[in-house]
């Protein structure tokens, strides 16, 4: 019995988390979606960009694509995050003074453009080659039609994926300890284990834990609940024309056009 | 609407007028295989030419190099007499509609969608003109109810229409298709064929990829027989089919009848 008391204690001490409460709120939470949020945007930006460089005919675009995503999806995040953090920081130190934040959120991006930049590619791949074909057709010059009609069915297909990749993100993030951070630069995590080390109690950790959920649960459920608007959509959304559908033929052609895209986006998962 | 001065021709869509394609010694390779070995076609303005021949002949090679979607290694191109290889290709290919077996309409746009998107970023009408083009010719294809679906919820018959309507908003002056009718379920066939023939004696001038033996004796002006990257046999249908001169056509023919 006094196991388990003290077990209850060590992660339920409510007093303990009462007292860290108001840091990881005011602080902890704030420092983190600032992290995830920026590396977020920018590993997307750069993740197309790498997408678009890797399934370029030319091989100069190809290749260095190809190296910065090998090297960067191949290094252990806390590698590349020291490795930027403190191998750049006298270049941060001249830029933007002593804050660690730059740096960090430059290594995240790093880290999660390669991976974005393979999930895109692998969407845009994954689109059939009479699109692309069907907007040239038309007129469309290949970039034209990447553009307008291969891209945004790619990106639609790998969606869940993407935000898996974001979910990582919000947990990398707090790696980003390893770079020293002042006590009002602290994330999530920081906050969570410093009062746990100077306790001795891990209530406040399990608190942070917490707070990753709250943020990471409800992504995960509402890309679920998108993507599933997304490919019932495709019969859904003809709206006012609905019972059109009824009118649709037994075709299996048709049906195949649902289907396909559906089971792409599975795979991708 | 039928006074020319307001709109170049945008409406009726009867004014489509074809000109004249031709191939002359027509060559392609993919690495070793020589898929087009040397191709001479003269499809005369308004009227339809039939492709017939077993898969891997090069049929559908062919027409993607009349539209350019392929290079010739050799040879050259035509429309309206003159040589077309030298031209901005996608400015051709406005000018060349393509229909394809797969009908590859852009399932994340609605109908409507698929068939302005060509209108206002490449002709550059206005969002209204476009809707406006759109509908009438989703109306004569009889589909101008579904402009606001998505491809995915009509059937195959219904979007391989909505794919022609998609060729012809373009207003071009030849029409290519491409075994438009092979994924389809026989019953929704003969409803893409009725508006390829409308199209047919509309004035198009067309290059048609098909198995529709039967399309073929009605609507073509002339039948070529391919087979391993040569035009075997050409002529009027009734000489195609009812009096082929060579084994090859005859051992097709027999398949395929």
């Amino acid at each position: 019995m006094d196991v388990l008391n003290t077990l209850w204690e060590t992660f339920f001490d409510v007093g303990a988390m009462r007292e860290a409460l108001p840091e990881l709120v005011g602080t902890g939470l704030r420092n983190t979606l600032v992290l995830a949020l920026f590396s977020a945007v920018i590993g997307t930006v750069v993740g197309m960009v790498l997408a678009v460089a890797g399934l370029s005919q030319s091989r100069w675009l190809r290749w260095p694509a190809r190296i910065y995503t090998d090297i960067f999806r191949g290094l252990p995040a806390a590698v590349t995050i020291l490795l930027i953090g403190v191998g750049l920081s006298p270049v941060g130190l001249k830029i933007w003074g002593p804050n660690p934040f730059p740096l960090g959120i430059l290594a995240l991006s790093l880290i999660a453009s390669a991976y974005i930049g393979e999930i895109f590619r692998s969407g845009i791949q994954s689109v059939e080659a009479g699109q692309l074909e069907a907007a040239r057709a038309l007129g469309f010059s290949r970039g034209a039609g990447m553009r307008l009609v291969v891209v945004p069915q790619g990106v639609r297909r790998v969606f869940p994926a993407l935000v898996n990749q974001f979910i990582a993100l919000i947990k990398e993030s707090s790696l980003v300890y390893f770079l020293g951070l002042l006590a009002s630069q602290r994330d999530l995590f920081r906050i969570g284990q410093d009062a746990a080390a100077n306790t001795g109690n891990q209530s406040a950790l399990l608190l942070a834990g917490l707070f990753y959920l709250v943020i990471t649960i409800p992504l995960t459920h509402a890309v679920n609940a998108i993507d599933r608007r997304l490919r019932e959509g495709r019969r859904g959304d003809g709206g006012p024309a609905d019972p059109a559908t009824g009118e649709t033929g037994p075709g299996g052609a048709a049906d195949d056009r649902v289907r396909g895209p559906l089971a792409l986006t599975q795979e991708a998962h | 609407m039928s006074t020319p001065a307001t709109t170049p021709a945008p409406a009726s869509a009867q004014a489509l007028q074809g000109i004249s394609v031709a191939t002359r010694d027509v060559h392609l390779s993919f690495g070793r295989n020589r898929v087009l070995r040397g191709i001479d076609l003269d499809v005369p303005a308004a009227t339809t030419a039939c492709v017939i021949g077993p898969s891997g002949s090069g049929k559908s090679t062919l027409l993607r190099v009349v539209n350019r979607l392929l290079e010739p290694d050799r040879g050259d191109v035509l429309l309206d007499g003159r040589s077309v290889l030298a031209d901005d290709p996608d400015l051709l290919r406005q000018r060349v509609g393509m229909v394809f077996q797969q009908f590859n309409l852009f399932p994340h746009k609605t109908v409507r969608a698929n068939i302005t998107l060509g209108l206002t970023k490449l002709k550059g009408l206005s969002k209204d003109e476009a809707d406006e083009l759109a509908l009438t010719h989703l109306e004569r294809v009889g589909l101008a109810h579904k402009a606001d679906v998505r491809p995915g919820n009509l059937s195959g018959g219904q979007q391989q229409r909505v794919a022609i309507a998609r060729a012809l908003a373009m207003e071009p002056q030849v029409m290519l298709f491409d075994e438009a009718t092979s994924a389809l379920d026989p019953e929704l066939v003969k409803g893409v064929l009725a508006t390829m023939a409308d199209l047919a004696s509309g004035g198009m001038t067309m290059l048609v990829v098909t198995h529709e033996m039967g399309f073929a004796r009605s609507v073509a002006d002339q039948v070529l027989f391919m087979d391993q990257g040569l035009v075997v046999e050409s002529g009027p249908p009734a000489q195609v089919f009812d009096d082929p001169g060579t084994d090859r056509l005859r051992r097709f023919l027999s398949q395929v009848l």
